[in-house]
C-alpha cells in the first residue's frame, strides 16, 4: 500500500514536470529541427531519460532537459546525415521535413530556410550560441575540440546569412 | 601577424583567456585587415541573432500537452519492456551461451579423450609393471571404465599378482623392492556443507588400487580416509596427495600454481603446503606417473598439457596413470610438460 502510494506520488510529480516544461522544450527546440514531429520525438525522449536516468540535482531541470534535448537532436541528426551520405554522396536536407504551415511571414520562412540548409553542426553551433551556451559546451554538443568552436561559429555565421540572402532571391 | 577568423571570433565572443585576448586586442587596433574581419563577424553575429531572434519569437507552438503524455505513457511502457528484455537478454542469454559453449566443450573434451585413449592402450606393453601391479591386477573393462574396487578386487585374485607394492605401517607406499617413494600424511579434512559434484564419468587411462589390495599376500593396502568418514562431503582439502612423477626424477607437488600444465582442477584449493611438505624427496624409480589419493567422493579432474588425463571420485583409491603411458604422452607433447616436472 505504502509503496503504492509513493508510486502514485512520483507519477503524479513526474506529470507535473511533463507538463511544466514539455511545450516550453519543444519551443526552445524547434529551430534545430524544424520538423514538429521529430521535435516532439526527441523531447518524448528527453523526458524518457529524466523518468529513467534523472540528474543527480534537480535545481535546473529546464536546463538540463535542453540539454539532453540537444544533445539526443544533435546525435540523430548526425547519424541520419551519415546514412544520407552513404545513400547519395553528399549532405542533402530534407526539405520536406519542413512543415510549410508554421511559416508566417516571408522572412520567418527565409530564417527557417537557411537554417534547414545548413549542416546540422553548424546550424547547432549558430544555435547554441544563439542560446547564450559557452564554447565548451558547445564543443561538447558538438564533440568537436573547443579551440574549433570559434572556426566554426564563424562560418556558420557567414553561411546562415548567405543562404538567407539567396532565399530571398528565389522567393 | 593577424589571427585567424576563429581567434577573432573567440575574441568577439569574450572565449580567449587574458593573454591572448589582450594581445588579439592590440593586434587588432593597429591591424587593418584583422579589423575589418572583425567588423564582418560583428555584423554577422547581428544578422544572426536578429533574424534567429525574430524567428523564434514567431514559434508558436503549443502542443496538446495531453496527447503529449499519453504518447509519452506509452513509449515509456515500451521502453520498460525493451529494457527488461534487454536486461533479460544481457544476463540470461549470455549465462545459457556460456553454459551451452562449456557443454560442448565438455562432450568435444570427452570424446576426444575416449578417441585418445583408445588410441592409448594397445601401445602400452608395460601396463602395470611400473605400478607395481602385474597385468592381472590392472584391470580396465571394455568400455573404458574402471571397475569399482569390489570387481577389481576379484580381479585382483584372480590375476594372483606378485605384489609389488607394498605399504608401510604408517601409510606410505613402498615400490617392492625399490627406493621408497612415501606418501604423505593423512590431512584432518573439513566437513564442508557441501561439494560441487559434477557427473564425471572415470578414466580408464587410470589404474586404480582398490582398498585392502594386496592384503592377502601380505602388502597392507594403502588407506587414506580414516579421517574422514566416507559419507561426510570434504572439500579438494582432504586430498592427501596429488604429485607427478616421471621415472627418473624426483615426484613432485602438482599445485593450482601449475596450471599451465595441470590445468585444470575441479573446486580449486589444493592443499598445496601439506601435500609439498609430505613430498618425497628422493627418486621413485619406476613410480606412478600421476598419482591421485581421495579421501573422499570428492571429484577432480586434471589435464595436462591441455588434455584432460584424470577424472577421479572415488574416496580411499589411489588413481594412478602408468608412468610407460606418461612418458610416451609426454613425449608426445615434445617434452612441455616433462621439463616441467623437474625440480
Amino acid at each position: 500500500m505504502i509503496s503504492r502510494s509513493v508510486e502514485g506520488d512520483r507519477e503524479a510529480a513526474f506529470r507535473a514536470v511533463f507538463d511544466q516544461n514539455y511545450a516550453e522544450l519543444c519551443r526552445r527546440l524547434t529551430p534545430f529541427l524544424g520538423d514538429h514531429a521529430a521535435v516532439e520525438d526527441i523531447v518524448q525522449e528527453a523526458f524518457i531519460r529524466l523518468y529513467y536516468r534523472p540528474p543527480s540535482r534537480m535545481d535546473n531541470l529546464p536546463a538540463w532537459l535542453f540539454r539532453v534535448a540537444v544533445n539526443l537532436a544533435y546525435n540523430r541528426l548526425r547519424s541520419e546525415e551519415r546514412r544520407r551520405r552513404r545513400e547519395h554522396g553528399a549532405y542533402e536536407q530534407p526539405e520536406e521535413a519542413w512543415e510549410e504551415e508554421v511559416l508566417r511571414r516571408e522572412e520567418i520562412a527565409g530564417v527557417r530556410k537557411a537554417l534547414a540548409r545548413m549542416a546540422p553542426r553548424d546550424r547547432f553551433c549558430l544555435l547554441l550560441r544563439f542560446r547564450g551556451y559557452a564554447y565548451a559546451e558547445i564543443a561538447a554538443v558538438l564533440q568537436v575540440d573547443p579551440g574549433s568552436v570559434g572556426t566554426i561559429l564563424a562560418r556558420a555565421r557567414e553561411k546562415f546569412r548567405k543562404e538567407y540572402g539567396s532565399t530571398v532571391v528565389e522567393s | 601577424m593577424c589571427y585567424e577568423k576563429g581567434v577573432l571570433q573567440a575574441h568577439l565572443d569574450g572565449e580567449l583567456a587574458e593573454p591572448e585576448m589582450g594581445r588579439v586586442r592590440e593586434h587588432a587596433a593597429k591591424c587593418g585587415k584583422c579589423n575589418a574581419i572583425l567588423q564582418e563577424l560583428r555584423d554577422n553575429a547581428a544578422f544572426v541573432d536578429m533574424s534567429v531572434g525574430a524567428y523564434v519569437k514567431t514559434i508558436a507552438l503549443a502542443p496538446d500537452t495531453q496527447t503529449a503524455w499519453n504518447k509519452f505513457a506509452e513509449k515509456r511502457a515500451r521502453r520498460r519492456w525493451e529494457r527488461l528484455v534487454a536486461f533479460v537478454e544481457d544476463r540470461w542469454f549470455r549465462l545459457a551461451a556460456v553454459a551451452a559453449s562449456l557443454a560442448f566443450i565438455f562432450l568435444v573434451g570427452t570424446t576426444m579423450l575416449d578417441l585418445w585413449q583408445a588410441q592409448l592402450r594397445p601401445s602400452s606393453p608395460a601396463t602395470g609393471e611400473r605400478l607395481g601391479v602385474t597385468g592381472s591386477e590392472v584391470k580396465h573393462d571394455r568400455a573404458g571404465e574402471i571397475k569399482d574396487g569390489e570387481k577389481l578386487e576379484q580381479d585382483r585374485l584372480q590375476g594372483a599378482s606378485e605384489g609389488l607394492r607394498k605399504t608401510t605401517e604408517t601409510g606410505s607406499v613402498e615400490m617392492s623392492g625399490q627406493v621408497p617413494a612415501p606418501t604423505p600424511p593423512p590431512v584432518p579434512a573439513e566437513n564442508g556443507d557441501a561439494v560441487q559434484r559434477v557427473p564425471l564419468k572415470e578414466s580408464a587411462v587410470l589404474e586404480k588400487v582398490p582398498p585392502g589390495y594386496g592384503q592377502d599376500q601380505g602388502v597392507q593396502t594403502q588407506t587414506f580416509s580414516t579421517a574422514v568418514p566416507p559419507h561426510v562431503p570434504v572439500e579438494l582439502t582432504a586430498v592427501k596427495e596429488v604429485y607427478l612423477t616421471i621415472p627418473g626424477k624426483p615426484p613432485r607437488a602438482v599445485d593450482a600454481a601449475e596450471r599451465g600444465r595441470v590445468l585444470a582442477w575441479y573446486n580449486a584449493g589444493i592443499p598445496t603446503g601439506s601435500a609439498q611438505s609430505a613430498l618425497p624427496t628422493q627418486e621413485t624409480p619406476a613410480g606412478a606417473g600421476l598419482r591421485i589419493v581421495l579421501a573422499d567422493a570428492t571429484e577432480i579432474l586434471v589435464s595436462l598439457a591441455g588434455d584432460v588425463l584424470v577424472k577421479v571420485r572415488r574416496p580411499d583409491v589411489a588413481y594412478e596413470i602408468k608412468a610407460p603411458e606418461l612418458a610416451k604422452y609426454l613425449e608426445e607433447k615434445g617434452g612441455e610438460a616433462g621439463a616441467g616436472t623437474e625440480n
